[in-house]
């Protein structure tokens, strides 16, 4: 015999005798895709699963205990099948929980080796149960997915937060993050109720939809949404460019921040002229991102990441100190320029 | 040798052959007694062509030793070596006057079939001729193909109770010496060893007994042999064999087959670059099944992963039982499909195809999936170069299978490496397969 | 070997060590100026592989141990090669364990480490027996087939990049040097040793060696990078396995399979059995020359058995980094010293020779 032969011969009873620790069939697997967190009744955590199947139907696993494992742990013991969180995409945490801090779900989920960092974190408003519960037929198999999957239903209103990038904005020096909003849809899964402004792991405060809109501009994640300039007008956003303008003085960091926007009019009944409507934009935006800074102000959170804008000019003990000492010092100006693409069809500015 | 010695000795040998036989002829105006195989000579078109190259020479014993000269294989040979060469059809003359041997060549009779196109190798573009059993033909088929001046024929018989004559080719600019001269000292030194089939000739060149991978090419096209040996391969003729076999293989001729040279080299970019990903199709897809059903369904999407369960639900048994079952049945429809005459092959499509691969599926027995992936695979495997070559990818995937069905996509991992480790090891005729050309030391894949 | 075997076999030798804990050595060394700590390796690599192939030039057709037999005796090779063997063997370890853990957590989380250890070992012990030439034609194989794969798996994430995370760059005090981790990230470097050992005909030369230098320096500094520049340091520096984790931080719906970190794991294991052929086969020959005259195949199965054994009495991490702290004397013994004695033997013979 050959040593290959050999070796094949070692191989065999080793491959037979090893048994199979991690088999199990993919139909004898329930493969949740979203975990709703809330607090419990009785527990301190309420866990929910929801299992698509490709029916149509969801199907909901629901337990409570005084940790996230646990809880999971009596699901699987009541579950008729493995249940496999591999395929975890969303996470939905109620309102209350996000007030009272998401430290412990953040550590659950990166700590999970079976958890994908990469599932996204949305916080529900309103009863909790009957969101998750919520059910439209005809639902498409994994809607509750589809709808923050920037390959099928998102929208740029909404904003998206992957659980990474949640952990990270819990840990960085220089950056807070704000998480979407969602609420029980009528005729679909989920409204967008704007965003969650968080402080390392609790919710401080909420954005509504048009403040996210600016919030995302701001972050240069916006294009391709409308807004409504004034009455009667409506523009749509092709290209959204920030210029910062960061100085650091004596009295601490300064920030001077251009918005340039592209946008062209779809709608304009009353026949304004681009200047205009370019004014119009210019001083709705102006408004919001006054609000939003108003908001960075009063709630102390960096949620506009201005802190990784100084990274560059800061060093190593200032970025430590960003959010306790140098962020509540910060001066910060937003200023928006609007240039309004030709139109392919009417002229500019011809009255009737 | 005895005067009359050898005669009584040869009528010994082959006493009770009915188609031995001493005949009188005349040649060149002089009785002579002629021994031969009645079977495989054919006296009356042998003397006929004899008399013909006489023609214009007067009839005595110089035009005898004449003829001798034109026909005469070997001079003083010894008895074995005399009844070797009856056995080959030649015709043995005893001389009139001194009472030696003559071994003269003989014409056969038709039981040789023509040089007609190639039954089992299909070329759409390139030479359609086929190698028969003759090597002299074959020879000549190679030659014909080759014209060049350094195309060197080595003939041995080998053989002590059977009588096997092997032609080992080679160009002398081309073929690396090294690989000549390991062929030649192991054909040298096992002069006596019998050869009945291929398995007996590869084992006396040193060949692994128990290769996963063809360690040589065996084609029935000349033009495809003439590659070879352009590429640096030493050709076999085997006598009474229709293939030519080129040694050593190189992994190289997993995907490639020499007449795609006959295609724009675009063309044959992309056929190599198919037959790449079917040989990796073939050997990874029924493993990769088996992994993503039941030890890693997180590299599913979850889309895929809800209809993959959608299609295994109500399948009794674990995938690795499923794939392996229908493993089985399809080896078997290939197994039997491969040796039926060609007027009840459909039928056994039919039957596999359609009533079997219906049934399964509508039984609940096997996933419509696996039924896909099977499929898939298999017609992969027949895109491999060389027939001989889609069976060690066949064997291979087994390994595969096995491994992976315990160690998820770790263990694909390690059956592939391991599979690249086996390669790597494999040298044969000082050439390690895992190289791309025979002819320089160069080694990498 | 040709060159481009060697160079294959060079890069794949240190990918597996990038891929498996450099990175994660370097991230914890220090908070910033991580490029510095890195181009200190490189560039103490590139000192002492120049020193130690000079060195080696002096004999063509032999390797470490025979030439250090040859100029000074049996008694003192043995000497001088122990603590090499040693860190070639607890490399091996350590190394696998790793890389082992790592399998664990991504794609086989029940089953027990020991099965997987075995089939992990079992590999690169094979290889070993087989010889040098097996492995290289192994590797440029491997190279071909999973080099994708690793820089797949490696800038997959390239759309999470934000390059703020850079900041601060400037590091003016070399504080990292004190650090223990660092001179553990220096294991990544201790590659070039096994050039001593091929013992080619003709002597290897730095400069042929300089493409694949370059591409080693390249995903030493993506390694470190790609983490960086997606999670930030102070988020970076919380994971173990940072690479693999910054792999899954994208969704992509053109890739078929949607675990992507099962690509970083199986491309950095792919490697870590290549490099771990080699050590192992170091380790057979020098024991081989120096220690135990045994056949192939029985000390190959003596060394296997003692590091499935050994590997498998780690028991966390923790310990692990101990090891690998532990360890690290020995690492800096075989790369400084070995080159320098390398370089004065060649020295003494080319004097000596005229």
């Amino acid at each position: 015999m050959t040593r290959m032969t050999r070796v094949l011969a070692a191989l065999l009873p080793l491959v037979l005798l090893c048994g199979c620790w991690d088999v199990r069939d993919i139909n004898k697997r329930y493969l949740p895709v979203v975990m709703g967190i809330t607090k419990g009744k009785h527990a301190d955590y309420s866990i929910t699963l929801q299992i698509p199947s490709v029916i149509g139907k969801t199907q909901i696993l629901q337990q409570e205990a005084d940790s996230i494992s646990k809880a999971l742990d009596l699901i699987r013991t009541k579950a008729e099948k493995h249940v496999d969180l591999l395929h975890l995409r969303l996470f939905l945490i109620s309102e209350e929980m996000a007030k009272s801090g998401l430290e412990d779900v953040m550590d659950f989920a990166i700590r999970a080796n079976d958890i994908s960092i990469k599932g996204m974190v949305a916080i529900v408003t309103g009863d909790f149960d009957k969101t998750l519960h919520h059910q439209i037929s005809p639902t498409p198999e994994i809607s509750s997915y589809d709808y923050f999957s920037e390959e099928s239903g998102w929208t740029p209103n909404v904003s998206i937060v992957r659980i990474w990038e949640a952990f990270k904005g819990s840990q960085s020096y220089t950056e807070d993050l704000a998480y979407p909003i969602v609420h029980m849809g009528t005729d679909t899964l989920y409204d967008f109720r704007g965003s969650a402004i968080m402080k390392k792991n609790k919710m401080v405060g909420s954005m509504t939809p048009e403040q996210t809109l600016i919030y995302n501009i701001f972050l240069e994640k916006y294009t391709g949404g409308t807004i409504e300039a004034a009455k009667d007008t409506t523009v749509i956003i092709k290209k959204a460019k920030m210029r910062h303008h960061k100085s650091w003085t004596a009295s601490g960091p300064q920030l001077k921040s251009d918005v340039y926007l592209d946008v062209a009019v779809t709608e304009n009944k009353r026949n304004l002229s681009n200047r205009q409507i370019a004014e119009e934009i210019r001083l709705l935006i102006d408004e919001k991102g006054d609000e939003i800074v108003a908001k960075m102000r009063g709630l102390d959170s960096d949620f506009l990441g201005v802190g990784q804008i100084f990274r560059p000019t800061m060093n190593e003990r200032q970025i430590k100190e960003w959010k306790t000492k140098w962020f509540p010092q910060l001066k910060f100006e937003l200023s928006v320029k609007v240039n309004i693409r030709d139109n392919i069809y009417f002229k500019e500015g011809r009255q009737r | 040798m005895a005067t009359r010695g050898w005669e009584q000795l040869l009528v010994e040998k082959f006493q009770g052959n009915a188609d031995f036989a001493i005949k009188q002829a005349v040649i060149a105006g002089r009785a002579v007694a002629v021994y031969m195989f009645e079977s495989i000579v054919d006296l009356p078109a042998t003397l006929e062509r004899m008399d013909q190259s006489l023609v214009g020479l007067r009839p005595d014993i110089r035009a005898l030793e004449q003829l001798a000269d034109l026909y005469r294989l070997r001079a003083d040979p010894t008895l074995t070596e005399l009844a070797h060469l009856l056995l080959q059809g030649k015709l043995v003359i005893r001389h009139p006057e001194s009472g030696e041997p003559m071994v003269f060549k003989a014409e056969p009779p038709a039981i040789t079939r023509p040089v007609s196109s190639a039954e089992n190798e299909n070329r759409i573009q390139g030479a359609n001729d086929a190698f028969t059993e003759e090597l002299q033909i074959n020879i000549g088929l190679l030659r014909k193909n080759l014209k060049r001046q350094d195309l060197m024929i080595v003939k041995y018989s080998l053989g002590s109770t059977s009588c096997r004559e092997v032609a080992l080719v080679y160009l002398r600019s081309e073929t690396n010496p090294e690989i000549v001269r390991a062929v030649d000292d192991r054909l040298k030194q096992n002069k006596r060893r019998d050869i009945r089939q291929v398995d007996d000739l590869l084992g006396l060149l040193g060949h692994p007994r128990f290769a996963l991978v063809a360690t040589y090419v065996s084609t029935e096209l000349p033009e495809e042999a003439a590659q070879n040996l352009l590429d640096g391969k030493a050709v076999l003729l085997l006598d009474q064999f229709p293939n030519a076999l080129a040694v050593p293989a190189i992994v190289r001729d997993v995907w490639s087959i020499k007449t795609d040279h006959n295609y724009p080299q675009t063309y044959l970019a992309f056929f190599r670059f198919i037959r790449l990903i079917g040989i990796v199709f073939a050997i990874v897809m029924p493993g990769l099944y088996v992994v993503l059903n039941s030890v890693n369904p997180e590299l599913l999407r979850i889309q895929l992963a809800l209809s993959v369960a959608k299609s295994r639900e109500g399948v009794p048994y674990p995938a690795f039982i499923e794939v392996l079952l229908m493993l089985l049945v399809l080896e078997m429809v290939i197994e039997a499909t491969t040796r039926l005459p060609k007027s009840i092959g459909p039928t056994i499509t039919m039957i596999g195809g359609i009533i079997l691969g219906q049934a399964i599926v509508q039984a609940k027995l096997v996933s419509n999936l696996l039924i896909i992936i099977l499929a898939a695979s298999t017609i992969a495997n027949f895109t491999v170069a060389g027939y001989l070559n889609t069976i060690g990818i066949r064997i291979f995937k087994y390994v595969v299978l096995f491994v992976s069905a315990a160690f998820g996509i770790l263990g694909l991992e390690v059956a592939v490496i391991w599979m690249f480790l086996y390669f790597a090891g494999l040298k044969t005729l000082t050439v390690p397969y895992l190289s791309l050309s025979v002819k320089g030391s160069k080694a990498d894949e | 070997m040709s060159k481009r075997l060697l160079g294959a076999l060079f890069v794949q030798i240190h990918l597996a060590a990038i891929l498996s804990f450099y990175a994660t050595k370097v991230i914890e060394t220090t908070s910033s100026g991580h490029w510095e700590a890195i181009a200190i390796g490189c560039l103490l690599e590139l000192l002492l592989a120049w020193l130690y192939l000079k060195g080696l030039s002096a004999f063509p057709g032999r390797h470490i141990g025979e030439i250090i037999r040859e100029t000074v005796g049996a008694w003192a090779a043995r000497a001088l090669l122990l603590p090499f063997v040693a860190f070639l063997f607890f490399y091996v370890i350590l190394q696998s364990r790793y890389q082992l853990v790592k399998i664990n957590i991504v794609m086989l989380p029940s089953t027990p480490l020991w099965a997987v250890l075995m089939l992990y070992m079992a590999l690169p012990i094979y290889a070993a027996v087989k010889g040098i030439q097996t492995i290289a034609r192994l590797g440029a194989a491997l190279f071909l087939s999973f080099m994708p794969f690793v820089v797949f798996s490696m800038f997959i994430s390239y759309s999470n990049f934000e390059w703020r995370n850079i900041f601060p760059v400037w590091r003016s005090d070399p504080a990292f040097l004190a650090q223990p981790s660092f001179y553990t990230s220096l294991f990544a470097f201790s590659g070039f040793l096994f050039l001593g050992m091929v013992s080619s005909r003709k002597p290897v030369k730095l400069r042929k060696l300089w493409p694949a230098m370059a591409l080693v320096t390249v995903f030493q500094f993506a390694s470190v990078y790609v983490p960086l520049l997606i999670f930030g340091q102070e988020t970076a520096a919380r994971f173990q396995y940072p690479v693999t984790m910054a792999s899954d931080t994208v969704d992509l719906e053109w890739v078929i399979f949607d675990w992507l970190p099962t690509f970083s794991v199986v491309s950095s294991s792919a490697l870590g059995i290549v490099e771990s052929s080699v050590r192992i086969w170091m380790i057979l020959t020098l024991l081989r020359k120096l220690y135990l005259p045994m056949g192939d195949k029985w000390l190959a199965g003596l060394v296997g058995i003692a590091m499935f054994f050994l590997s498998l009495r780690i028991h966390g991490m923790q310990m692990l980094d101990r090891f690998f702290a532990l360890s690290a004397t020995l690492c800096l013994y075989s790369m400084i010293v070995l080159p320098l004695v390398l370089a004065l033997l060649g020295r003494y013979k080319r004097r000596s020779s005229g």
